[in-house]
């Protein structure tokens, strides 16, 4: 990372924490989703002893939020090492984790990115302006320029879909059962059982955005540093 | 509307744009046909005046058919190098019954138009869309005519003839879409914004 | 005309430079128009106009099911939901055809589009998810390349010139013959009314249209000459499980499996059942399970295994063969490894035969003829025998060698011999739903007076071979070639595409190309296939997404059930399902056969097949169950229609060779103890006295139970030729080999060698067969293989472009010490090699072994998850037809518009990379396709492709 990149998120740490207070137009703020008792804060538990890397979410994805080519919203790392005969191959999918400290909300300057009260953060492409604050800003690099549209677009949990009392499609479709979905607020649920039973990782903690993506699993030195958008097809 | 034809050639322009509309439809909705053929070789000269260059080069009554036949193949249905005339393919969205498909067929529904049941073409096809200026014109439409060439039939139709330019191996078809072009410009000049 | 005012230019066409000339070309269009084009083009009509519906900001909340396991939300279902715009989504449940799984799914519909597609939660099978190809079906309708029109030559065959004809012209050809190119063919109707029906030959890949495709060509027609293509991956895992175990497929009941061992088999990546296979062997790793992976590469499957043993090509059997020895011999706290009751009630050996047979099958053995160390090979058959229950799950890594049938023979020997079979948490014959056949029991019925009896060239099992059950289609061409036997003057195929799936590309293409074989190739296909760049007529099929059938898949719920496949949307353009072509060709042609089509459309044959069933199942007691195992209350049909399943049995069967059948009226073959009906099976009564059960033709056709001790069981069943009722692990059909295959091996083994392995050749037991040519394999040589990856089949996906996207070159595999000594210490990631075949030839293939194309260039892909004697390079890509997205030619444009998608700057061939013009060398935006370089030549038992037995060098290029 560029050292002017980190300077960047360091101050949007701090700018983040001062926008709270200022309640920025459209946006949530940080650390405003529902508390347990408030209603519903939707988080996912990857079990990644499970996935087995077949790239279905990535594609049942692609399909359902309409994704042009290039561009992915939920995509599959794959990483190998050791040497032969020993050798291991993990594979790590990744998504949007919205964040309870969203580092996207903070330095959004129009309000289209915002964090609905049961924690999914969601992206307007109406309202965005296209100045890339927010890709620059996330540490996961989910984010990314739709090129007709010129919005920045990213993973809303398929909230269209929650909203109606269906899961996300990347959900849905695994075939590993590998992903689990639910209300973090609710002690009984899928996602709240497992995080009371199993040890989980998230991605890069050290940034502080505070993610409710959980991986049961996660070899920190497999997760290979998330990359942009634009090599996420290199081998 | 442009203004600037004299008034008896606008008056001829009223009653029969949808017609001309529709024979460029034909041209591109399928392979020529003999009888249409037929005439374009007797009316050959007109043709090159009317469309600047000559559409028919080489060809004779007896080898257009086949030839044109295999030309039309070439540029728009296949197997290589070719380029499907329907606006999601054109405009770039990689697929078959794009979004713009969709937009065609909303703007048609609004207009009281749809795909005859048994027309298995693409709404989106240059075709349809030519057919739908025709009839929105029959009906004194033109207004939603210039809307709907401006929203579609216009924006494809430069890469739709760069691609016929630099790929056709006979003046058909360049002369053709050439003259499909100058007669939307005219018909449907942009508005200074 | 005014010729002097300014008109703005939006079309900045740099022709149409004289302003007044637009005024010209209008008015003088308009004069034109009196050239009386009566029939000017219409494709539009008025219509009402349509209030626009407003637009809903949620759906309706879904009934849908949730899965306690991953949350407390629905998965999406047949009732629909809203999209991102709050459009509604119609659901359709039908069946993928993505690959052979044939999961149930759910094509959602928004505004006559299809836009998403699930896995149905009814399907037993799959539950409610679906895999990548899966969710890429969309691809498939909308694909810009898709063959949406007939087309029929008019150059050179190959030369890629078409011109369209309407579907009614293109039948007619078809039917009544015609011109094409000009040169004068025969139709289908001539070929009918003479006496040579048999010149009518119908090739076909993925067909899911089994009995209306036999209903046509042979009970009507009169025309045996069909082609597969089951050699390309398994036919010698299917003869291998009818020497033993009967009928295929073998089901790995691996939900509930303790030990799973994996030989050659990407279950995780691919595999006949994949979705649903992948799902349960996850279940039992989450319930700890062990696996263990035998493979040459560290594939996925290997990646989540416990452990990944690394496999010399070829030589998994003696791997099976050496852990077959430790089973016999060794025992676990007193006990032994193997079911002695099993083998000694089903089978037809004695343990004291097998281990006196095994004897010379030990660990240390097994290590030098597999690299495998002895200590391994013992740890793991003692781990698999004393962890039970347990299954091998085996596929083309497994069977796609010169020995892949003896393989697969000891593979069920073994599960066999450890008690595995037909138990839970085992190995498992197949259960198939079925519904009666609306053609073959009924229309045939009807008018049985018209029905023919097939005639057939011998041109699709190869010459020379044992026992090809399952034919050798990549032979099929050469056999055309050469003659003798007979050659189709029609030769259509359907969805299969033998030019590049098969070896020897170049010589495939000679072969077809040549009008002299075949006068006359049809090909129908969803895509401009290579093959069907060879045709003279091309037909385009509906997708599997616009048409109907009845679908059935082995069941791993272990309960029988049929599936439906009903039209998400209507087919585009002109394309037309296969079915409803055999109807409109039946119509044509008249007489017979016309009469043996009484049903107008496809979904009217699969409706009446459910009716048959229902009635069936009045009579029979039979019945039909709900996706939740309860009597089925509301008519089949239209719950067949909506919830795209109906189950046939409740709940899961196992032990079913022990399920108790009544002899009555039926013959009992004194020698077998089989039981069975030899008029059903068309023998005759002095048949059955002279020759037996054993000897008669198709004799299994009849077979109704085994009798053991005075009873009579359901047994294995036996198919494709008359095995008895037990699992037989002697085989009283592989003796007769011995000689053929020694004749191909005995020059590659030592003297020490050949006397014993012939004598087991002879003994009927599995034994050991080497691949020959791997015997002289020098330490400058490796062995090549082909494999498979998760997002991509083997060659119909990619014209999809998500897929496509994901996987679009195929690097080949090499060991970065193996790369190193063969390349050169430099040799880094990427580099570009040669990749050429050294395969010895066979005594009995003489002039024949070898491919037209030696040599490929290919990218090298340095992994450490290699053995470091094998180079391997998927053939999922390096087409050089089938679209811009798989060849990676898409319409050059001045602009950059390539008609394909362009999106932002990622997309793989706007990195100014262009396909290969020779596509035997390695292109940038679709890989290289190793089968230029992989022989024809079938496995002399089986008639399998050895897809991964060819020996190549390499060398940087």
């Amino acid at each position: 990372m560029s050292i002017s990149r980190r300077n960047f998120l360091k101050g949007a740490g701090v700018a983040g924490a001062a926008a709270a207070s200022t309640a920025v137009p459209g946006c949530t703020g940080t650390r405003e989703t529902n508390k347990p008792g408030d209603g519903p804060r939707y988080g996912m538990v990857i079990d990644l002893r499970r996935c087995f890397g077949c790239h279905a979410c990535s594609i049942a994805c692609k399909a359902e939020q309409d994704v042009p080519l290039g561009r992915f919203k939920s995509w599959v790392n794959v990483s190998e090492r050791g040497s032969y005969p020993n050798v291991r191959r993990d594979f790590l999918p990744v998504l949007c984790n919205h964040c309870d400290n969203p580092p996207c909300v903070s330095v959004c300057p129009s309000g289209a990115t915002w964090q609905r009260k049961d924690g999914v953060v969601m992206q307007d492409d109406e309202i965005c302006i296209g100045c890339k604050y927010c890709i620059q800003a996330c540490p996961y690099g989910v984010r990314y320029t739709d090129p007709k549209k010129k919005s920045a677009e990213k993973c809303d949990f398929c909230v269209h879909r929650l909203d109606q009392g269906v899961l996300p499609a990347c959900v849905n479709t695994c075939n590993a059962r590998a992903r689990v979905f639910g209300d973090l607020n609710d002690p009984d649920s899928a996602v709240s059982r497992l995080l009371a039973s199993t040890p989980v990782q998230s991605l890069r903690p050290a940034m502080g955005t505070d993610p409710r993506v959980f991986y049961i699993g996660l070899d920190q030195a497999a997760a290979k540093p998330v990359k942009k958008q634009s090599s996420l097809l290199e081998a | 509307m442009a203004a600037e034809n004299n008034s008896s050639s606008a008056q001829a322009t009223d009653s029969a744009l949808p017609t001309a509309l529709r024979l460029l439809a034909s041209v591109f909705a399928r392979e020529a046909d003999q009888p249409l053929l037929d005439q374009f070789i007797a009316r050959r000269d007109e043709l090159t005046d009317v469309l600047g260059r000559d559409p028919l080069g080489a060809l004779t009554a007896d080898n257009a058919l086949e030839a044109l036949a295999v030309e039309y193949c070439h540029l728009f249905i296949g197997p290589k190098g070719h380029l499907p005339p329907v606006e999601s393919i054109v405009l770039g969205e990689g697929q078959l019954w794009g979004p713009s498909t969709e937009a065609v067929v909303e703007f048609y529904e609004r207009c009281g138009i749809a795909s005859r049941s048994d027309e298995r073409t693409f709404p989106d096809h240059i075709s349809m869309e030519l057919d739908c200026l025709a009839m929105l014109e029959e009906t004194d439409r033109h207004a939603e005519a210039g809307n709907f060439a401006h929203l579609h039939l216009l924006r494809w139709l430069p890469g739709l003839l760069a691609h016929v330019q630099a790929n056709a191996s006979l003046a058909f078809y360049p002369a053709w879409l050439e003259g499909l072009q100058a007669t939307l410009a005219d018909e449907y000049p942009q508005t200074d914004k | 005309m005014t010729k002097d005012t300014k008109i703005t230019n939006p079309a900045g066409n740099k022709h149409d430079e004289d302003v007044g000339r637009r005024v010209a070309v209008k008015a003088g269009l308009l004069a034109a128009v009196g050239i009386g084009s009566g029939a000017l083009f219409h494709g539009l009509t008025s219509v009402a106009r349509a209030d626009k519906a407003p637009r809903s900001t949620s759906g309706p909340k879904t009934q849908g099911q949730a899965d306690p396991d991953i949350g407390e939300l629905a998965r999406a279902d047949v009732d629909g939901y809203a999209g991102r715009t709050g459009e509604k989504r119609v659901g359709v449940p039908t069946t993928c055809m993505q690959c052979i799984a044939a999961c149930g799914v759910i094509g959602y519909r928004e505004k006559g589009r299809i836009v998403k597609i699930e896995g149905n939660p009814h399907c037993p099978n799959n539950r409610g998810m679906i895999c990548a190809k899966g969710q890429a079906g969309v691809n498939q309708v909308y694909d810009p390349d898709r063959l949406l029109y007939p087309l029929v030559r008019t150059g050179k065959r190959g030369e890629g010139k078409w011109k369209r004809l309407s579907m009614k012209d293109a039948l007619d050809l078809l039917a009544f013959g015609g011109e094409i190119a000009g040169r004068k063919v025969d139709g289908l109707k001539t070929i009918y009314e003479s006496d040579k029906p048999q010149e009518f030959m119908f090739h076909y890949g993925r067909s899911r249209i089994k009995n209306a495709m036999n209903h046509f060509q042979k009970t009507a027609f009169g025309s045996g000459t069909q082609g597969n293509h089951t050699s390309i991956c398994e036919t010698a895992k299917w003869l291998g499980n009818e020497l033993t175990m009967g009928k295929h497929y073998d089901v790995n009941d691996a939900a509930y499996s303790k030990y799973i061992l994996i030989f050659g088999a990407n279950v995780l990546e691919a595999h006949t059942s994949h979705s649903y296979i992948a799902q349960r062997v996850i279940e039992a790793k989450a319930a700890r399970a062990k696996i263990v992976t035998f493979d040459v590469r560290l594939s996925n499957t290997a990646a989540k295994s416990d452990e990944w043993v690394p496999v010399l090509p070829g030589t998994d059997l003696a791997i099976i063969l050496a852990m077959t020895n430790v089973l016999l011999n060794e025992t676990v706290n007193g006990k032994v490894l193997y079911d002695e009751a099993f083998i000694t009630k089903w089978s037809n050996v004695t343990i004291e035969e097998l281990k006196a047979h095994y004897a010379r099958y030990t660990p240390e053995w097994g290590e030098s003829e597999s690299g495998v160390p002895a200590d391994t090979i013992k740890r793991l058959a003692i781990e698999y025998g004393s962890n039970k229950p347990s299954s091998i799950i085996t596929y083309r890594g497994f069977v796609g060698h010169y020995n892949g049938a003896q393989a697969e023979w000891a593979s069920k020997t073994l599960d066999a011999l450890a008690g595995n079979f037909n138990v839970k948490g085992g190995i498992t014959t197949k259960l198939g739903g079925k519904c009666k056949d609306g053609y073959n029991d009924k229309a045939a019925k009807d008018h049985a007076d018209l029905t023919r009896k097939a005639v057939k060239f011998k041109i699709s099992d190869g010459d020379d071979l044992h026992m090809p059950t399952h034919h050798s289609c990549q032979w099929i061409h050469e056999m055309i070639a050469e003659g003798s036997h007979g050659r189709p003057k029609i030769y259509m195929t359907y969805v299969y595409n033998g030019a590049y799936t098969t070896g020897d590309c170049q010589r495939n293409r000679e072969i077809l190309c040549n009008e002299e074989y075949i006068p006359f190739i049809v090909a129908v296909d969803v895509a401009m296939s290579e093959t069907a760049a060879c045709a003279d007529l091309i037909l385009p099929d509906a997708t599997y997404l616009e048409r109907w059938a009845m679908e059935s898949a082995a069941s791993y719920a272990q309960k029988k059930f049929v599936q439906i496949r009903q039209p998400v949307v209507k087919p585009l353009g002109e394309s037309m399902d296969m079915q409803d072509i055999f109807i409109q060709l039946a119509r044509r042609i008249g007489g017979g056969i016309n009469t043996l089509h009484p049903y107008d459309t496809a979904e009217k044959y699969v409706r009446t097949c459910v009716e048959l069933q229902t009635a069936d199942n009045a009579k029979s007691g039979k019945m039909f169950y709900d996706s939740n195992d309860q009597p089925l209350k509301s008519d089949p049909w239209e719950y067949f229609k909506r919830y795209g399943v109906l189950l046939q049995g409740n709940k899961p069967s196992y032990n079913t060779h022990a399920k108790a059948v009544s002899a009555e009226g039926k013959t009992v073959d004194a020698k077998t103890g089989v039981v069975w009906d030899p008029h059903k099976a068309h023998v005759s009564d002095t048949d059955v006295a002279s020759k037996g059960y054993t000897g008669s033709k198709n004799a299994y056709k009849g077979y109704v139970g085994q009798q053991i001790d005075g009873k009579t069981y359901a047994g294995f069943k036996p198919d494709k030729f008359n095995k008895s009722g037990r699992f037989e692990i002697r085989s009283g059909f592989m003796p007769s080999a011995a000689e053929k295959v020694m004749a191909d091996i005995k020059d590659f083994l030592t003297p020490e060698e050949a006397p014993w392995v012939a004598e087991h050749l002879k003994s009927g037991l599995p034994s050991w067969v080497p691949v020959p040519e791997h015997r002289k394999r020098t330490d400058k040589q490796l062995v090549m293989i082909s494999f498979k990856v998760n997002v991509q089949i083997h060659s119909r996906s990619q014209n999809c472009k998500w897929l496509q996207e994901v996987y679009h070159t195929n690097p080949a595999w090499l060991n970065p010490a193996t790369a190193r000594k063969m390349l050169g210490k430099g040799v880094k990631e990427g580099d570009l090699i040669r990749i050429k075949s050294e395969m010895p030839e066979l005594p009995w293939r003489k002039g024949k072994g070898s491919t037209s194309v030696s040599e490929i260039t290919a990218r090298v892909h340095l992994t450490e998850a290699i053995h470091p004697d094998a180079i391997a390079v998927s053939y999922h890509c390096g087409h050089w037809a089938y679209g811009r997205y798989a060849s990676g030619n898409p319409v050059e444009v001045e602009g950059g518009n390539t008609g394909a998608e362009p999106a932002g700057e990622n997309i793989w061939w706007q990195e100014g990379n262009k396909a290969a013009k020779d596509p035997t060398q390695w292109s940038e935006v679709a890989g290289v396709h190793p089968n230029w370089i992989i022989p024809n030549t079938p496995a002399r038992v089986s008639g399998q492709f050895r897809s991964n037995d060819t020996i190549v060098s390499i060398a940087k290029a």
